[in-house]
């Protein structure tokens, strides 16, 4: 055994921590039993390692005594360690319990909560699909409003077409041999009953226009006419009447407005201040036809 | 792997043959020859003291009277015959102890403990320990003292040490090298030679 080997292998260390195998152990002893140097290693690693090992042994009372009094002073004995560790123990064990019904309590509060937030989810899945429901109801009836509308408005206006084209077909229509009936004024001295004038209308409601001549032109702004029945009453009154170009006053009437007699139409003259002059007054009869 | 140089064998032969012719200078020449390897082969075994020493002292007895006698075939082996004989002597020393105090069975025989450690011992115990911890406050880097700790107090395997520490088996060595030049150097000057 040379020194290379010894040095490679950590011969010496190795020997002195009894980590050598035995053979190898016994040759490395028959060479340095015989070799100053490896003894002298030896003992010099011996002795280190033995005043590492007091070090080391005074240092740990050193931190035993070092703990501080206070709190842990009862841990120096063995007794009050024991009763110190039993003491942690129950502590410990509390502790545990504590935490596990607290975690317990947790695990039910969190499936409560579970719970109700599931309800509240269905709930609102139901309101959304209630409010769904509605909303699709309510465009529907929306659809609906606006389908009869239209259809309403489809008839105003075919209604509307058709009582236009009635009206147009009734203005189109020509009316035959319409009445129109010129009076003749009633002169001074003769008797109002023997009227000149007389008007043969049909019974049913018929239109007629009576038409009077003015025999002079005057200024007057405009024109009124009235008419009174047999026992004086008012029939009819109508002013702003405006001559045609033949300067005659036309005007019409339906035939529900009369009845079989005699009236007298007066015809006044309104000048621009207002005053009326009486023009002429007209006596007529009036015959209904069956 | 020849234990024994030529050289030395031709001396070992030499002074085997002188003891054997009664010369008693011969047999001092051997104690002195082995008496420190013997002493650390003892030591291993009894690691006591006292027991160390009379130990020592019964295996060169057994020794020299086995060489006078002629018990010993190959001289040039001298060495082989004594850590032999001291083993021996050590374990046979490890079982009378044990019979004598009455021990367990079991009890672990590398670990009995001196029984009466003398006012020299404790100076010697004093004195390693100041200077290791004189060493070990030199030590500027922290990871050296780690490295003490852990390889000769915890007996850590050398190359998990290192690779804990990130360090070359080169690195490892001279910071080993370096503590116990160092402990050398300050026990010897305090006390003398590091024996015991």
């Amino acid at each position: 055994m040379d020194h290379k080997y010894i040095d490679e292998l950590d011969i010496v260390d190795r020997y002195l921590m009894g980590k050598l195998p035995v053979d190898e152990s016994a040759r490395f002893e028959e060479h340095f039993v015989d070799c100053s140097d490896c003894t002298d290693r030896l003992e010099t690693t011996k002795a280190f390692v033995e005043g590492l090992r007091l070090v080391a042994s005074e240092r740990a009372p050193e931190a035993r005594i070092n703990i501080p009094k206070g709190r842990f002073w009862y841990l120096r004995s063995r007794k009050a360690f024991a009763l110190a560790a039993g003491v942690l123990s129950l502590v410990v064990l509390a502790s545990a319990v504590l935490v596990f019904n607290q975690i317990r309590r947790s695990r039910a509060e969190a499936d409560q909560a579970r719970s109700v937030s599931a309800q509240w989810e269905r709930r609102y899945e139901e309101e959304h699909q209630a409010a769904s429901s509605v909303d699709a109801k309510h465009q529907e009836t929306e659809r609906e409003l606006t389908r009869q509308l239209n259809q309403l408005q489809a008839e105003i206006e075919k209604q509307e077409r058709t009582g236009i084209a009635h009206q147009y077909d009734g203005s189109k229509q020509p009316q035959i041999n319409p009445l129109i009936f010129d009076l003749v004024s009633a002169r001074g001295g003769e008797s109002s009953s023997a009227s000149t004038n007389e008007l043969i209308i049909p019974r049913s409601p018929t239109s007629f226009s009576i038409t009077v001549a003015l025999e002079e032109e005057g200024s007057y702004k405009d024109y009124r006419m009235t008419i009174l029945g047999d026992h004086g009453q008012l029939i009819w009154k109508g002013s702003g009447f405006k001559p045609n170009r033949y300067n005659a006053l036309s005007a019409g009437f339906n035939s529900t407005l009369f009845r079989d007699g005699d009236y007298l139409l007066t015809v006044e003259g309104v000048a621009g201040d207002g005053n009326a002059s009486v023009l002429g007054k007209y006596s007529f009869r009036v015959v209904k036809t069956p | 792997m020849n234990l024994v140089s030529t050289n030395s064998g031709t001396e070992l032969v030499e002074l085997v043959r002188r003891i054997i012719a009664g010369d008693s200078a011969a047999e001092d020449a051997v104690v002195q020859r082995y008496r420190q390897g013997i002493t650390v082969i003892i030591d291993q075994i009894v690691r006591s003291q006292s027991a160390t020493e009379d130990v020592s002292q019964e295996t060169f007895r057994i020794v020299l009277e086995k060489i006078r006698r002629g018990d010993l075939r190959q001289p040039e082996r001298l060495s082989g015959f004594v850590c032999s004989v001291a083993r021996n002597a050590a374990i046979d020393y490890i079982r009378r102890a044990r019979r004598l105090e009455n021990r367990e069975e079991n009890c672990d025989a590398e670990h009995i403990p001196d029984p009466a450690p003398n006012q020299l011992d404790e100076i010697l115990k004093q004195e390693k320990s100041r200077v290791v911890r004189q060493i070990i406050n030199e030590l500027k880097i922290e990871r050296d003292r780690d490295l003490l700790n852990r390889y000769y107090i915890a007996e850590q395997d050398k190359d998990r040490i290192c690779e804990d520490l990130h360090l070359t088996r080169t690195q490892f060595n001279n910071v080993i090298y370096r503590a116990i030049a160092r402990f050398k150097e300050l026990y010897v000057r305090r006390v003398g030679r590091p024996e015991r």
